[in-house]
């Protein structure tokens, strides 16, 4: 997953390398660094306990919400009046680089002076933490030690997704607003896992394990983003900016489930499909930029 | 005095360079040994860790031995003599004591396990009855609580063919009753039969089964 993120991040830089030529020909700024800081939070709505495990309960913080802390590092480049690419890249807390997006935008038809719109396409990955997800099995086997594995459960989830998005876009003399919106596929990366358990008193040792399904679905993309210039010198600018995406679905973790009980034998083999409900995702970050 | 000084240099390179390598030579042979012992252990698996039993007694799903076979000469960690420094300067830069395992291969193997019971189990199962398929094992080092499930008999027994052992010649695995024992007490007799046709055979101390 590391490697995916940073070749994906040196596939930009190469690709807006090509653009630099005609950039600099261009006689304006096209470059764009811009760090900042804001709050991720995911929704996913709490599924009643049911005989089949289902992941997504145990989204950080096991009540279907997360949140987390993100700073994330952007550059974009915008070699002439068509075309801008960007790419970003988010660490948490943990300033473990996890989170990539890549983004190009291409402007289509100019409304007025001041208004245009467009497309832009973008890929993007981020991760999420999956906790005690075996808590589902200490609660429900009840006449098993639910798990053998008593180290603290947690697995880092990530989501995959490529989008579509037609965008309106104001551009003023010192202010730039953007609104998007529009539709792309989404798929968690699968994983597996593995439940050991024991009968207390007893030989009796059963493992279950679970191999979730890379299964993409239909989401919807929004963002918004809101830029202000407050500095222009003879070699850089300075603004803030400020961004909100929302990414929609309905989604799911499907998954095999194999479970052995004394051997290796006679394997039960199981696809679950949990209920598919609706899932939220809410960036909203803020920060500066230096043009160049 | 510049020459000098460069053959100098590239002196003190090559011994450097000598230093670098400095695992030693493992080339060990390997020790031949038969299994003449059979030991069995009370295993305790009524918790989440399989451990040594020091009582006869037993939870009634939770019946469990372990099993240890080596030669009654045991074989222990054996160490290469050290390497004597006889060149000029040094030969290389290596550890005197080599940590080398020594490989150890038993003449003959498992070919057969055999359980039978001196007592009755429950209603189905009686006394004088074979009960091997009742059995399954784990291997001594694969005694994690999260190892998973166990292997059936015939898997411990095919392992130990062809199989290198290394430091210590000792072949050990746990068996486990799979059905419950109604009876107030138990005891197996095993035997274990070899390649070259020899036989092991001993009988578990008497388990009371803890109601």
């Amino acid at each position: 997953m590391k490697n995916l993120i940073h070749t994906g991040y040196l596939i930009a830089l190469i690709f807006t390398g090509i653009f630099s030529a005609g950039a600099q020909s261009a006689g304006t700024r096209p470059f764009r660094l811009d760090m900042q800081f804001g709050g991720r939070m995911i929704h996913r709505e709490l599924q009643p306990l049911t005989e089949n495990l289902d992941f997504l309960n145990y989204l950080n913080g096991g009540n279907g919400n997360s949140a987390y802390g993100v700073l994330r590092l952007g550059f974009s480049f915008t070699p002439n009046d068509r075309w801008t690419f960007d790419a970003g890249l988010g660490v948490f807390s943990d300033l473990f680089s996890s989170q990539l997006n890549v983004q190009a935008t291409r402007n289509i038809k100019a409304i007025s002076s001041s208004w245009g719109w467009g497309m832009m396409a973008g890929f993007e990955i981020y991760p999420q933490y999956l906790d005690e997800y075996n808590q589902f099995h200490i609660q429900k086997d009840v006449d098993m030690i639910g798990d053998l594995d008593k180290n603290y459960r947690q697995h880092t989830l990530y989501d995959l997704g490529i989008s579509l998005r037609p965008f309106l876009r104001y551009t003023g003399e010192k202010l730039i607003f953007s609104f998007s919106t529009g539709a792309g596929l989404n798929v968690f990366k699968p994983f597996e896992v593995l439940i050991v358990q024991k009968k207390p008193l007893g030989n009796l040792r059963r493992e279950i394990s679970y191999e979730t399904d890379f299964k993409p679905v239909l989401t919807s993309h929004s963002g918004a983003e809101f830029s202000y210039t407050f500095y222009r010198g003879e070699a850089v600018s300075l603004g803030i900016l400020a961004k909100a995406e929302v990414l929609f679905g309905f989604r799911n973790l499907t998954y095999t489930r194999t479970i052995l009980t004394w051997t290796a034998d006679n394997a039960h083999c199981e696809t679950i499909y949990p209920d598919k409900t609706i899932y939220s995702k809410a960036d909203i970050t803020g920060g500066v930029f230096v043009k160049f | 005095m510049h020459l000098i000084k460069k053959m100098l240099f590239i002196a003190l390179l090559f011994n450097v360079i000598q230093i670098i390598p400095a695992c030693g030579d493992c080339d060990v042979l390997p020790t031949y040994f038969d299994f003449t012992t059979l030991e069995i252990q009370n295993l305790d698996n009524s918790g989440e860790w399989v451990m040594p039993a020091t009582a006869d007694s037993m939870h009634p799903a939770a019946i469990a031995f372990e099993l240890t076979i080596f030669d009654s000469l045991r074989y222990y960690r054996h160490f290469t003599k050290t390497e004597v420094i006889y060149t000029v300067g040094y030969k290389s830069s290596f550890a005197l004591s080599d940590d080398c395992s020594q490989p150890l291969i038993a003449n003959h193997y498992l070919t057969a396990i055999q359980i039978t019971t001196l007592y009755d189990v429950n209603d189905d199962i009686h006394a004088g009855d074979d009960v091997t398929d009742f059995f399954v094992g784990q291997l001594r080092s694969n005694t994690s609580p999260v190892s998973g499930v166990y292997v059936w008999l015939d898997a411990i027994i095919a392992q130990t063919e062809n199989k290198i052992y290394y430091d210590s010649g000792v072949e050990a695995f746990g068996i486990y009753l799979k059905p419950e024992v109604e009876m107030p007490i138990a005891q197996f007799e095993i035997t274990l039969t070899f390649s070259d046709g020899s036989i092991l055979s001993d009988t578990t101390s008497l388990i009371h089964i803890i109601n």
